[in-house]
């Protein structure tokens, strides 16, 4: 995995373009310059250690046993595999019916991602503004509660009672209305001068297109990390699926790895091969969008982004 | 709306010894919950608490100090650096249960690696997360290795936002590396500080998933969450009195969480 | 021993065969409900929701496809999820609350889940449901007769009624697996009394094998001190009374005659500690989910597995070749108090909010005819609950089938109020030796004192 890993970010890096924060021209000297692979390397190989050696090992280490056949993981779990097969991927494709899964998933983690953000941008934006005064405490009570246990009974009566129970579009609404964003973006906004406002307002430019065309683009980093962390959070969700939508028509595919899991509970090749089918797509969205983060953390989005996932993994018992 | 109307059906079950299954009636109890608790206190509840707390303060010092140090080393621009990030970040993204999993596996002392090593290497047998010694250190730092990207992130925020021209000042006063960072980088840096311990500490005393995936509670490592879950659901289980625990977790984390935020915004006023 | 039950339970789930793929029964369902859609019978479609087991998950789907051939216009839907996490329990709370559910599938809640009304506690779980009268009687359904009447009552009766179906009984406590070619090859015989079965553990031992794998991670040791206590309680008693004895039990230890530091306890403890010095070091890391793979392919140590016989599939799978055997450890050197004991696992619950109850119950008799339960059977690896079906001709039950004679159902425990604390339930074998650092003695000791304070609270 770790090669495919690496292929993946050498193909999205030229499409990312300069970092936004590159500005100091420090970073395209250290690649940029076209030095040889070796140099690189040994100018590198103690962070490579660091972040590969520590953080990735355990992952490709499952993903080097995902190439053996079940008896001999048995018979020798801990070497590299003998000869190197592709069939448990195959096999867990199969077996797992990943296919119609993700594109249930893709709709499951974008779709509420991207409604939430619209609608806490338009929500924040004259509370930004001061048309609203207690934020500091609804923003410190919005936290708390997220730490306040979530009755999964209570929960599923009142989704059933709205009548979103066991439906696509029902699983999205509420998950769109988790209203995390709003309260981060409030604080963004307020770092947008206020000038801008008023310019625009001399414009005539409209409530809507002004948001849409100036605020926006203007939040970019926050939204874009915000909407990584919703994304692999909504993506991750295992348990409110499991209650809120019984048919597997309409599972997601963490739903569906979640059933792998306890079909397949000793065959560690073949499940190993079903977590990265799954993991693979929160991976290449994060590689995409990493470039925003630490921009966006500067807004408080991350805080926003972890409430939302500190929520979602109370229910993920 | 969906996280406050659950919520509050939580605290009104804390009364009642209602066994969760829809159909079977509450059985409200008044405080009867709570009397059991108290009475069972010493040995239940009390330690379960001790055994969050130093759960909590554990990953929260040891999080906040290696997100930190990596924040560091990693804060660089370029691609290299972009990509070892995305690397450090990468198990913030996978789900417990596959987390969980996973070092079940690597941690075998019979056919894991780390047993196989650990016997090679050093001659050293031991059950891992199967050693009430061990156990909750090792679940510790599996949190961590989870938690440590986000941390990162915060703080190489924080470090950009710090102005050159505090590093620049430092060095016409000809300060060092160390006195640079105790007196420039540390004190700019408190409000990340302040976000970071602050988000660690809630998410590692509100933690239970990983345990219950890992030990189930056993050989030391029962969490107030792990006990909650536990008590709540299963075959002879009472959600009344799991939520009255739920309860008795939110405002351990409310006292904590409350009086460290106090104590991390005067310490920023204060630097 | 609810606990026990409880580990149990969550562990079952999900164990087995890994199999062909599952899903796409709705689909194959509607095609014959829409089939038979145009005739006057409106379409009907009964919803069975069970734990993820891939075999049981596997054959129940083969006999709902015949019962809907026999029974056009209707159609079953199968939902299951895994055990762990309780997956399974959120699933079927939703369902419930939904009113949706037809037939649940449970694990059983032993006689000791109803504590009468003079001890104040209320029942939890399942039992709750069952108390509250939301789950169908099942006593006069003209199918119970098929079953073993005290088995059955055991599992899911309350106050004269019968409110499951349970089917299936797996060996489990002081089940243990063995090696048969491994035990040859070091000249040791089968034993059938206690001091037969530590010389053969000595005997391997000397030959540097070590006698016993262990899973003490899940607390698999538990069954070996269930089986020896169960033994124990059971000695001399009809095989059929296990509930009467664990009642008794439980009202003795209510009112303070009976405790976990009485000399009895004391006597399970010394052969549990016995057995016990026999596992692999490092026992209490292994995880029950990786140890019957390791140990199937670990042919020339470990002769013997604590494990139950749900796990046989997956041993067979792991390695094919194993010439593979199964009995329950003596732990007398009275051959007659050496019985086989039985755990009563899934069971077919009927919730009064079904909203197809007479569908439910034609599905029961459908699946308790001989030719579709012996199927079930010989897929699950189960025992049968049925006097007169029996399975047969797995090589490895042969040691059971010869023994099945005065098997027991395993006793139910003490009655144990909300909230005690875990010692309550009888000595926590993961904290005291050789897993834990707790002695014997202090162990026993805080049990009895943690049960009466909770018995007083």
């Amino acid at each position: 995995m770790s090669n495919q890993l690496t292929k993946g970010l050498d193909r999205g890096q030229p499409g990312m373009g300069t970092p936004p924060w590159s500005d100091s021209g420090r970073a395209t000297k250290v690649v940029g310059t076209g030095r040889s692979i070796l140099q690189v390397l040994s100018r590198h190989g103690a962070y490579i250690l660091l972040s590969a050696g520590i953080f990735a090992l355990p992952l490709v280490y499952l993903a080097v046993q995902a190439f053996k056949p079940y008896t001999e993981f048995l018979r020798n779990p801990t070497g590299l595999p003998s000869g190197w097969t592709a069939t448990n991927f195959s096999d867990a494709w199969q077996q797992g019916e990943f296919a119609r899964q993700l594109v249930n998933s893709l709709v499951y983690a974008s779709m509420p991602t991207a409604i939430s953000i619209l609608l806490g941008v338009f929500l924040a934006f004259p509370i930004a503004r001061g048309y609203f005064k207690q934020t500091n405490l609804l923003y410190g009570l919005f936290v708390f509660s997220g730490f306040l246990p979530v009755g999964l009974i209570p929960l599923f009566i009142e989704a059933q009672a709205l009548g979103l129970y066991n439906s696509m579009m029902g699983y999205v609404v509420m998950n769109s209305l988790v209203g995390a964003g709003f309260f981060f973006f409030v604080g963004y906004i307020r770092t947008i001068p206020r000038e801008r406002d008023e310019a625009a307002a001399m414009d005539g430019c409209g409530y809507v297109r002004f948001i849409l065309t100036i605020i926006i683009p203007e939040m970019k980093p926050a939204l874009a990390a915000f909407g990584v962390f919703g994304f692999v959070a909504a993506w991750n969700n295992m348990i409110l699926p499991l209650v809120m939508l019984a048919d597997e028509d309409l599972w997601p595919v963490t739903r569906g790895l979640y059933s792998f899991l306890g079909e397949n509970v000793q065959n560690w090749p073949l499940i190993s091969a079903g977590i990265i089918i799954v993991a693979a797509p929160v991976v290449c969205v994060f590689v995409l969008a990493q470039r925003y983060l630490v921009e966006g953390v500067a807004g408080g989005a991350v805080a926003g982004g972890h409430a939302v996932a500190a929520q979602v993994s109370r229910n993920d018992g | 709306m969906f996280g406050l109307y659950p919520s509050v059906a939580t605290f009104f079950y804390s009364f009642t010894q209602y066994s969760g299954v829809p159909g079977t009636p509450l059985n409200v109890c008044g405080l009867c919950n709570y009397a059991a608790a108290t009475s069972s206190l010493l040995s239940n509840v009390a330690g379960a608490i001790w055994t969050t707390v130093k759960f909590a303060v554990g990953v929260t010092v040891v999080q906040t100090a290696l997100s930190l140090g990596l924040a560091l080393i990693f804060q660089r621009r370029g691609r290299s650096f972009t990509f070892y990030r995305a690397i450090i970040f990468l198990p913030g993204i996978l789900s417990v249960p596959i987390v969980g999993g996973m070092f079940s596996l690597l941690l075998d002392p019979v056919s894991g690696p780390v047993g196989e090593l650990f016997r090679n290497a050093f001659g050293i047998e031991s059950a891992f997360l199967g050693s009430g010694r061990i156990s909750l250190f090792l679940i510790m730092g599996i949190t961590i290795w989870m938690g440590c990207g986000y941390g990162m992130i915060i703080f190489i925020a924080g470090l950009r936002a710090i102005p050159r021209e505090s590093y620049e000042a430092a060095s016409v006063d000809g300060a060092g590396r160390f006195r640079t960072f105790r007196h420039i980088t540390w004190p700019l840096l408190a409000p990340a500080t302040t976000v970071c311990v602050f988000l660690t500490s809630m998410a590692a005393l509100g933690e239970f998933a990983l345990v219950l995936v890992l030990t189930e509670g056993n050989f030391g490592t029962k969490t107030l969450g792990v006990y909650m879950f536990t008590s709540a659901f299963g075959t002879s289980s009472q959600l009344g009195y799991g939520s009255m625990i739920a309860i008795v977790q939110f405002f351990l984390t409310l006292l904590i969480g409350g009086g460290l935020l106090l104590a991390l915004r005067r310490r920023e006023v204060t630097l | 021993m609810n606990r026990g039950m409880d580990r149990r339970a969550v562990l079952r789930g999900g164990l087995g065969l890994a199999a062909a793929a599952v899903g796409g029964s709705s689909l194959a369902a509607c095609t014959v409900g829409e089939q038979t859609a145009p005739t006057t019978k409106a379409k009907r479609n009964l919803v069975i929701v069970q734990w993820t087991n891939v075999p049981a998950v596997e054959v129940t789907k083969k006999i709902n496809a015949a019962f809907e051939k026999e029974n056009p216009g209707v159609t079953v839907t199968m939902r299951h999820a895994p055990n762990p996490n309780n997956a399974y329990g959120a699933l079927v709370n939703s369902q419930l609350a939904a009113k949706s559910v037809d037939i649940i599938a449970q694990f059983p809640l032993t006689p000791s889940a109803f504590p009468p009304k003079y001890t104040k506690q209320k029942p939890g779980g399942f039992a709750a449901l069952v108390a509250a009268g939301k789950a169908v009687d099942l006593k006069d359904a003209g199918f119970m007769k098929r079953y073993d009447k005290s088995q059955q009552q055991y599992a899911f009766g309350y106050e004269g009624g019968q409110y499951a179906l349970m089917a299936a009984q797996y060996p489990a406590y002081g089940g243990l697996f063995y090696k048969k070619a491994l035990l040859e090859k070091h000249n040791v015989a089968l034993p059938s009394t206690w001091d037969e079965l530590i010389q053969a553990f000595d005997t391997l031992k000397s030959k540097g094998v070590t006698p016993v794998f262990l899973a003490a991670k899940d607390g698999y040791q538990a069954f070996i001190w269930h089986g020896i206590l169960t033994q124990t309680l059971m000695a001399g008693k009809p095989a059929e009374s296990a509930a009467e004895v664990g009642a008794a039990r439980a009202e003795a230890f209510w009112q303070g005659t009976v405790t976990w530091n009485d000399p009895l306890h004391h006597e399970v403890a010394a052969k549990y500690l016995k057995v016990m010095q026999y596992t692999q070091s490092n026992a209490s890391g292994v995880s029950a989910l990786t140890a019957p793979g390791v140990w199937a392919v670990k042919e020339d140590d470990f002769p013997f597995l604590i494990d139950g016989t749900f796990d046989a599939a997956t041993i067979v799978k792991a390695n094919p070749k194993l010439d593979l055997g199964f009995f329950t450890m003596p732990s007398s050197n009275d051959a007659a108090v050496n019985r086989v004991v039985l755990n009563p696992d899934l069971s077919w619950v009927v919730p009064t909010s079904a909203p197809n109850k007479d569908l439910a119950m034609k599905w029961l008799e459908f699946f308790s005819r001989e030719d579709n339960y012996k199927q079930w059977l010989t897929a699950t690896g189960s025992n049968s609950t049925q006097p007169g079906v029996t399975t047969n001709e797995v090589p490895w039950m042969d040691w059971l089938n010869e023994h099945q004679e005065g098997a027991c159902l395993n006793i139910p425990g003490p009655w144990i109020p909300t909230g005690a604390a875990p010692e309550a339930g009888g000595p926590v074998l993961g904290d005291m030796v050789p897993i834990g650092k707790t002695s014997v003695n202090d162990e026993l000791r805080q049990a009895a004192d943690a049960y009466a304070k909770a018995r007083k609270a």
